[in-house]
């Protein structure tokens, strides 16, 4: 071999490809450094030797068949082509190259030059990635909540396979798809546009909220609450979005079951209420009742005399009218008191739902020989309430009140008193108390249990609803004694806070 | 003679019905007055006034039985009626028993108040005369003289003059004197008017 | 019919001979039509000794003026006259006599009407069995 040219040499030192020349019966003439520092052998010590040293032994004898048959006269397999083969290193470790062989022209008997470019480290990357590709498939996989990532069109990229089992599609049908055409449900499409919009032009990566259903392929829809993130590049601009999905479909189709359940409860136990206060109610409705009948009947007798007095028959004429409709407005009060409408939160000032029904209340303290007072302070804040079930409930708490006095309370009227306060936290109490024999011992702590009753023919559930509602309205029904003596039930509402937008 | 006119009291806290009760007896030309409460009826009623009471059981403050109750203690036997809202039996009965005179339901037809208010009206008349008839005996009786007084008894009694003188260490003569004397103060005109009269100022059974 | 106590000793038991005033049983007179109702009051008065249920007016009436009579009630409506006259002829018989009246539940009026021609009470059936039974054992005492 002649002596390489100081550009050749430079040629073969440069690269980091392993360059070895061979002649025709595979020994090796050249090794370059690459070649020393890939495969662990000094060039002196592989020079003179068969090239098939650097294969694996089970290859080894096929690399001289090769060679054999190419001297010969048969094809090429590896002139002009490059290919992947396995080779060895000093130390037996095996790995992967990337071969290209060329023949030495000019050369007789033929000489070789083969380069090697070591692809392992571009597999073991490519194998370390698959592998954690292929953990965090798992982890998407193993996940309980549905995992989508959509780009800014909303195209999803990725799915989990927990979202491909709620959507009953398969992964091929769900990627590539556009989530907000394809997989959220008809009438939620615009709810959920608006949210994925608000997430990429928001401007900070808080998860956000929101709540819609998506349809399965078989039509199917389930309500999901998803928490969505935006996806951004380097320079902070939303590539697309993450979105989160859990399926509270079963949760809250109990949750509105155990809510008709309630409802149900609540009417039959104000129904009840009504019953018991029914004496109280129909003396109520009997009062103008009554006067109806009385200047009626006077204006028949005015009316036969030879000289009617006109004015006092028009005064008794307005007087019906004005009756009659008095009467009127105790109907639709008791109406819409077992009316068994659905929940409607508003705004109210308690002061007012107080007054509304301050006259059956009245009633039923007069059926009971009894006086109500009412201490209400003004101004009160609005408390966002449904106002039938607090008058429900207040209801309940005023006739308990009555229904616990015992003879003997010293002669002097009966008084249940319903108070309205502020707190200091500016929230809204409101309480009924009285002067009977209060609670003793066992009764405070399982009064409000349900089916326990100190009446010998009470229910036992008035106030276990009764505490239901309010605490469904984010509050609690609590007791304390009264002073001197007696009972004091309360609860606290939450002042209405303006939406703050 | 005719002396004070009668008055019905109408006595019920709820503004209508009061009024339209004041109307409906003016109607029927029946003399009315109204009260609120039991105390204002209490505080200004003077028991010279005949007529009758139309009360509301049910009413703040002082009920109507215990108005009743109060009007018993006070000896003034005007016949009440009560009227109420939401009665039931037990009330009636209760009210019945403490001496109420009759029992409505409201509303009630004109004529069912009318012709009880009628009847407690007369009722009142006779309880007056009444009175004033024993008050008179009892006049009398006061002018009589302890022997005199000592004689009316055991002539009532069915005595004899003779037995009389017996037990009162007396003669017959002035026995017969002394029952001449009482016959003529108590204004008698026969022994069984005397014992009818007797009777009348006797408490009852 | 009284006869005078015999010397010595008596010891027939409950023999025509038992007036002795503080063994004297008194009666519990019911009045009434054949009714369910009425049948509804003797059995609810079942739990006291000496009921009667005279077949007429007139017996009643007898029953109600002697000496032996413990209590009237009045358990429905009588064949022969209105109840409110005979309460007042049974009222007149014995000024003292607790007379009771059965009336049908929130029947006002008639209970107002029983009180003003002599009853002593008035009692509502159905339900108040506990009611009767309460009234007639203390007008027994």
């Amino acid at each position: 071999m002649t002596a390489p040219t100081p550009e050749v040499l430079a040629l073969l030192e440069a690269t980091l490809d392993a360059v070895v020349i061979m002649d025709d019966r595979g020994r090796i003439e050249a090794f370059n450094s690459s070649a020393e520092v890939m495969f662990g052998y000094r060039a002196a010590d592989a020079i003179g030797r068969n090239v098939n040293m650097l294969m694996p032994a089970a290859e080894r004898g096929e690399h001289d068949e090769h060679l054999r048959r190419y001297l010969a006269g048969g094809e090429a397999r590896v002139l002009g082509r490059g290919r992947d083969v396995r080779v060895q290193h000093r130390d037996g470790s095996e790995f992967s190259v990337f071969l290209s062989v060329g023949r030495i022209p000019d050369t007789s008997p033929p000489k070789f030059v083969g380069y090697l470019h070591d692809t392992s480290l571009r597999q073991k990357a490519l194998a370390t990635l698959e592998k954690e590709r292929q953990v965090n498939r798992l982890y998407l996989d193993l996940a309980q909540v549905m995992l989508v990532a959509t780009d800014r069109h909303g195209v999803v990229q990725l799915a989990n396979q927990r979202t491909i089992r709620v959507l009953k599609r398969d992964h091929a049908a769900i990627v590539d798809s556009n989530w907000l055409d394809s997989c959220v449900a008809p009438e939620d499409r615009a709810t959920a546009r608006i949210a994925f919009r608000n997430l990429l032009v928001s401007g900070n990566d808080e998860p956000q909220v929101c709540e819609y259903h998506v349809r399965s392929s078989d039509g199917e829809d389930r309500f999901v609450t998803w928490r969505g993130v935006a996806l951004r590049d380097a320079s902070n601009v939303a590539t697309g979005v993450m979105l989160s999905g859990e399926d509270i479909t079963d949760q809250r189709r109990a949750e509105s079951e155990a809510h008709r359940a309630l409802e149900r409860m609540n009417s039959v136990a104000r129904l009840a209420t009504m019953g018991e206060m029914a004496a109280g109610i129909s003396h109520e409705l009997n009062q103008p009742l009554a006067a109806i009948a009385n200047y009626a009947q006077a204006c028949v007798r005015f009316l036969r005399m030879p000289a009617p007095d006109l004015p006092e028959i028009s005064g008794a004429m307005e007087q019906i009218a004005s009756q009659a409709l008095r009467a009127g407005e105790i109907i639709r009060r008791i109406r819409s008191l077992v009316r068994n409408e659905d929940v409607r939160r508003e705004s109210q000032d308690i002061n007012e739902l107080i007054r509304e029904v301050h006259g059956l209340l009245a009633s039923d303290a007069r059926v009971h020989d009894g006086k109500l007072a009412l201490d209400l302070t003004t101004p009160l804040p609005s408390v966002t309430v449904d106002g039938v079930q607090i008058q429900q409930v207040l209801m309940n708490l005023v006739h308990n009140a009555f229904e616990a006095q015992t003879p003997e309370h010293d002669g002097a009227p009966f008084e249940v008193r319903i108070a309205t306060r502020v707190t200091d936290s500016g929230d809204v109490e409101v309480s009924v108390s009285d002067l009977g024999p209060g609670l003793a011992g066992e009764a405070e702590q399982k009064i409000f249990e349900p089916f326990f009753t100190t009446k010998a023919s009470g229910t036992g559930l008035g106030l276990a609803i009764s505490r239901s509602i309010i605490k469904a309205h984010d509050a609690r029904l609590g007791y304390r004694a009264n002073q001197p003596r007696g009972a004091c039930f309360y609860f606290v509402l939450p002042a209405h806070q303006e939406a703050s937008s | 003679m005719k002396d004070l006119p009668q008055t019905v009291y109408v006595v019920d806290d709820d503004d209508a019905v009061r009024d339209s009760l004041r109307m409906l007896l003016k109607s029927a030309g029946v003399h009315a007055e109204t009260c609120a409460s039991a105390q204002e009826f209490l505080s200004s009623y003077d028991a010279s006034q005949p007529g009758c009471l139309v009360l509301d059981v049910r009413m703040p403050g002082m009920s109507g039985l215990e108005m009743q109750h109060e009007l018993n203690l006070r000896g003034v036997t005007m016949p009440v009626i009560f009227i109420t809202g939401h009665g039931d039996i037990p009330m009636a009965v209760e009210a019945m028993q403490h001496g109420a005179f009759d029992f409505l339901q409201k509303p009630f037809r004109d004529q069912e108040l009318l012709d009880r208010v009628q009847r407690a009206l007369v009722r009142d008349a006779e309880n007056r005369a009444r009175l004033r008839h024993t008050d008179r005996i009892r006049e009398r009786l006061a002018s009589l003289s302890p022997r005199e007084r000592e004689v009316l008894e055991l002539v009532t009694q069915g005595k004899a003059n003779k037995m009389v003188a017996g037990d009162l260490g007396v003669s017959q003569r002035t026995v017969e004197i002394h029952r001449a004397h009482v016959m003529q103060k108590m204004e008698a005109g026969s022994l069984a008017e005397l014992v009818r009269m007797m009777m009348a100022v006797a408490p009852s059974p | 019919m009284l006869r005078p106590e015999m010397a010595g000793s008596n010891d027939n038991g409950a023999g025509t001979n038992g007036d002795r005033e503080s063994q004297r049983v008194r009666t519990i007179i019911v009045a009434g039509q054949s009714s369910d109702r009425t049948r509804e009051v003797l059995r609810a008065l079942s739990g006291f000794t000496n009921v009667i249920w005279p077949t007429s007016l007139e017996s009643a009436l007898a029953q109600t003026s002697s000496q032996d009579a413990g209590c009237l009630v009045i358990a429905d409506d009588l064949r022969e006259e209105p109840i409110d006259e005979f309460l007042q002829e049974a009222r007149e018989l014995q000024r003292n006599l607790p007379i009771f009246v059965i009336t049908n539940p929130d029947d006002v009026a008639e209970a107002v009407s029983a009180m003003r021609h002599g009853a002593t009470a008035v009692i509502e059936i159905p339900p108040s069995y506990a009611a009767l039974c309460e009234e007639v054992s203390r007008a027994m005492q």
